[in-house]
């Protein structure tokens, strides 16, 4: 296995490299049969790169200790899932997984998009080429996961914290976020290379940079996810440096998804759209860099290593070519680029948006390098808390979620009071009802939560007075039954109405954040046999401990019967796991989740005594499943505005079309 | 160490410069129609969601009268620039 792992790799670490020199070359001399040759070359180290992840997941599979990365992240014991997982539970392994999902996705791009890569952008295949190279190369020369050893008998076995369903799909899909945001970067320097900086380079890259922000959101989530069931809190997002590395490239990417469409829409923005690309592609390798380099201290450091180094060159490398190719190009991308009409416009509320979102992400970036400045100025790591954080997310978080109401609601171009005022009418008192009957409940007294509620419900709102108006429109126009309009509305705009729905999802997430924060109840008490204790309606009463034996750990737990409102709840059992291999204890918690009121009991279990006594914290978190709903909502709006549109592509396929008639190949 | 960088870095400027370097507007005669044409699809699809918008009751008269003069003025110089290209 180490043999063809590491062989493969090196085959890899060719075709990279020539798909990268040769392809430059190539596309600078407007060589055709050395382009497509180095295309090949990109094509190829496909299958290289493949094969040498599927040698190191066999390796795993049949505990093949002789590789030492094999040895140091898996154990006899570990079940088989886990053993797939543990691939990406050490450093080498995450750094194989980034290479394989960018193999995958420039294989992905350059195929679909073969002819506009041909005729119009060759510098893309370089770009991507370099980008894998960089990763083939230390995974060659720095830190090879195929290194060899003496097997011993068995393996020191995996993080525990790794060893949980949600970290087999929260990696992948974070790193599939930030590589899949090479694909709009390597043909934004493309365009910029070929000075072709009309509209193709967005419309091939558009659905790429969607799937990317999607899976970033979602890995964001699942992380919380992990998070608020793992390390047994309470919480789901505590601001930890990895969090907000994470968060950091979804927000630019979240504005780029908004200034796109104005470009498309009026060709404006260019220069902001191509720094954004810039800026997402580099906070995403950042994002990496911060995991891998051990850089700042944080619980989802898994490893620490001396490859920071290489990602800080990587890193100044990409935003100092960037910046002088985006510099040179100002004249081309300045051309002919329109002027806002109006402060009161659709373009206007996005570049707004624009505005509060960027900041934010420099705010939360400043939060992150503060520590790391504060220690190389001052010799003293001053750390950056959740309240700088929670302070900046009211700031520019309340005004953005009031921007998401509006923003629907203002015509393109620009809109006069009049229409204004009709269209903002019912939002506006649906955000004032809530307001109201929040204050008359007693609910009210903190103006963040407040206003959190009442810009939600404004959101959800809008989002319903366009959908009502769309469909009726759709109706007056077409004729039909309500929801044959309804389908045909979103059909025809499936990025606008699917915007919607991601739109509704973050109204949501805001509920569930404004209630989990606010409104949170705790108590902790040590408890023995037969005592109870008391939160908010809920009474839980400690029975006794349970032991389990399991095949790679063993579980303590507490069982405690709940009682809600006099009522009979069930039974949960929170406590401690033992994992054999790795030495480790971890926390297991108790869930109890109340679908109705999006409510959550949680339970913390630990310091079990020989006497039966153990130290019980409870929670109850109001409306936090809103926030695991949101993520379904948005999967669902990303869906929506992912799915193909026939009618666009045909549009694209008659521009192509007719310029090709004109000007042959 | 920090002189082998500079030196690093300006070496590689120095090598990519050929290919960043400024040129006079290199618009061929494919961008120029490729443009065209883009101006052209905006200005129509943007005079189709303005009566989509007027019908749903987002825009209002006024606005509509006014907005809608100017998308068709825009539509015909798009359409006259797609002529002058092809």
């Amino acid at each position: 296995m180490a043999l063809l792992g590491s062989g493969a790799l090196a085959l890899a670490l060719g075709l990279y490299l020539f798909a990268a020199l040769a392809g430059g070359w190539a596309a600078a001399r407007n060589a055709k049969r050395l382009q497509r040759s180095a295309r090949n070359a990109l094509l190829a180290a496909l299958p290289a790169t493949a094969a040498a992840t599927g040698a190191l997941v066999v390796a795993f599979v049949r505990h093949d200790f002789s590789l030492v990365y094999v040895a140091n992240h898996s154990s006899r014991a570990l079940p088989l899932g886990y053993r797939f997982s543990a691939l990406w539970g050490g450093q080498e392994g995450s750094l194989l997984l980034w290479l394989l999902i960018l193999a995958a996705v420039a294989f992905g791009a350059v195929m679909l998009n073969r002819d506009l890569v041909d005729r119009a952008l060759p510098w893309a295949v370089p770009i991507l080429a370099a980008l894998a190279s960089f990763f083939a190369y230390l995974l060659v020369f720095v830190s090879s996961p195929f290194d060899t050893q003496r097997a011993p008998v068995d393996g020191a076995g995996l993080n525990a914290s790794l060893q949980n369903p949600y970290m087999l799909a929260h990696p992948p899909l974070l790193y599939l976020g930030y590589v899949g945001l090479t694909v709009p970067f390597a043909f934004a320097m493309a365009a910029l290379l070929s000075r072709r900086l009309d509209a193709r380079w967005l419309a091939a890259t558009r659905r790429w940079t969607i799937v990317s922000w999607t899976c970033l959101g979602l890995a964001i989530l699942l992380g919380s996810k992990w998070a608020y069931g793992t390390i047994g809190w309470g919480g789901y997002f505590a601001w930890d440096p990895v969090e907000n590395a994470a968060l950091l490239p979804w927000l630019t990417a979240t504005a780029y998804l908004h200034s796109v469409m104005v470009q498309e829409k009026k060709g404006m923005l260019r220069v902001w759209n191509v720094s954004l690309v810039v800026l997402t592609f580099s906070l995403a390798l950042f994002g990496t860099f911060l995991t891998r380099s051990g850089l700042v201290n944080s619980i989802h450091s898994f490893s620490k290593s001396s490859i920071g180094a290489w990602f800080v060159g990587l890193i100044a490398v990409v935003v100092l070519a960037s910046v002088a190719l985006v510099i040179t190009r100002l004249p081309l991308l300045r051309a002919r680029s329109p002027q806002l009409e109006s402060l009161v416009s659709r373009e206007a509320v996005f570049l707004y948006n624009n505005l509060l979102l960027v900041a934010f992400a420099l705010t939360v970036l400043w939060g992150v390098l503060f520590p790391v400045v504060s220690e190389t100025l001052r010799g003293v790591p001053y750390s950056v808390g959740p309240p700088y954080y929670n302070f900046f997310l009211r700031a520019f978080g309340l005004p953005l979620l009031l921007l998401t109401g509006i923003g629907p609601l203002v015509a393109w171009r620009r809109a006069s009071l009049r229409s204004l005022r009709r269209g903002l009418t019912w939002p506006a008192v649906a955000a004032l009802a809530v307001g109201v009957a929040l204050i008359a409940v007693g609910a009210g007294t903190r103006p963040a939560g407040l206003a959190a509620y009442s810009f939600s419900s404004f959101v959800l709102a809008s989002i319903a007075v366009e959908f009502v108006r769309g469909t009726r429109a759709r109706r007056s126009l077409d004729g039909g039954s309500w929801p044959a309009a309804f389908s045909s509305l979103v059909a025809r705009n499936r990025r606008r109405y699917g915007g919607y729905v991601v739109h509704g999802a973050v109204a949501l997430l805001a509920i569930g954040i404004a209630g989990s924060s606010i409104s949170r109840a705790s108590v902790e008490r040590r408890l023995h046999p037969g005592q109870a204790v008391a939160v908010d309606g809920y009474s839980l009463r400690y029975m006794g401990t349970s032991f389990r034996p399991g095949a790679n750990h063993d579980e303590l737990r507490a069982v405690l019967d709940v009682t809600h409102h006099g009522k009979r709840d069930g039974l949960v059992a929170a406590g401690r796991n033992h994992y054999h291999s790795e030495a480790f204890f971890g926390n297991a918690v108790a869930i109890k989740t109340d679908w109705l009121r999006a409510e959550d009991l949680f339970v913390i279990a630990d310091s079990f005594a020989v006497d039966g006594s153990v130290d019980v914290k409870v929670i109850v978190n109001p409306l936090v499943d809103l926030i695991w709903l949101a993520g379904v909502v948005f999967l669902l709006g990303s869906f929506v505005a992912l799915w193909p549109d026939p009618r666009e592509e045909l549009r694209l396929a008659r521009r192509e079309l007719t310029v090709r008639k004109v000007v042959p190949a | 160490m920090i002189l082998l960088c500079m030196l690093a870095l300006a070496s590689a400027a120095f090598v990519a410069w050929p290919f960043i370097r400024f040129a006079p507007d290199p618009l061929t005669k494919e961008t120029g129609l490729l443009e065209a044409l883009e101006e052209r699809d905006r200005a129509v699809a943007a005079l189709r969601e303005l009566e989509f918008d007027h019908r749903s009751g987002k825009v209002v008269d006024d606005d509509y009268r006014s907005l809608v003069r100017t998308l068709r003025v825009r539509a015909a110089e798009a359409l006259k620039h797609v002529d002058a290209h092809a």
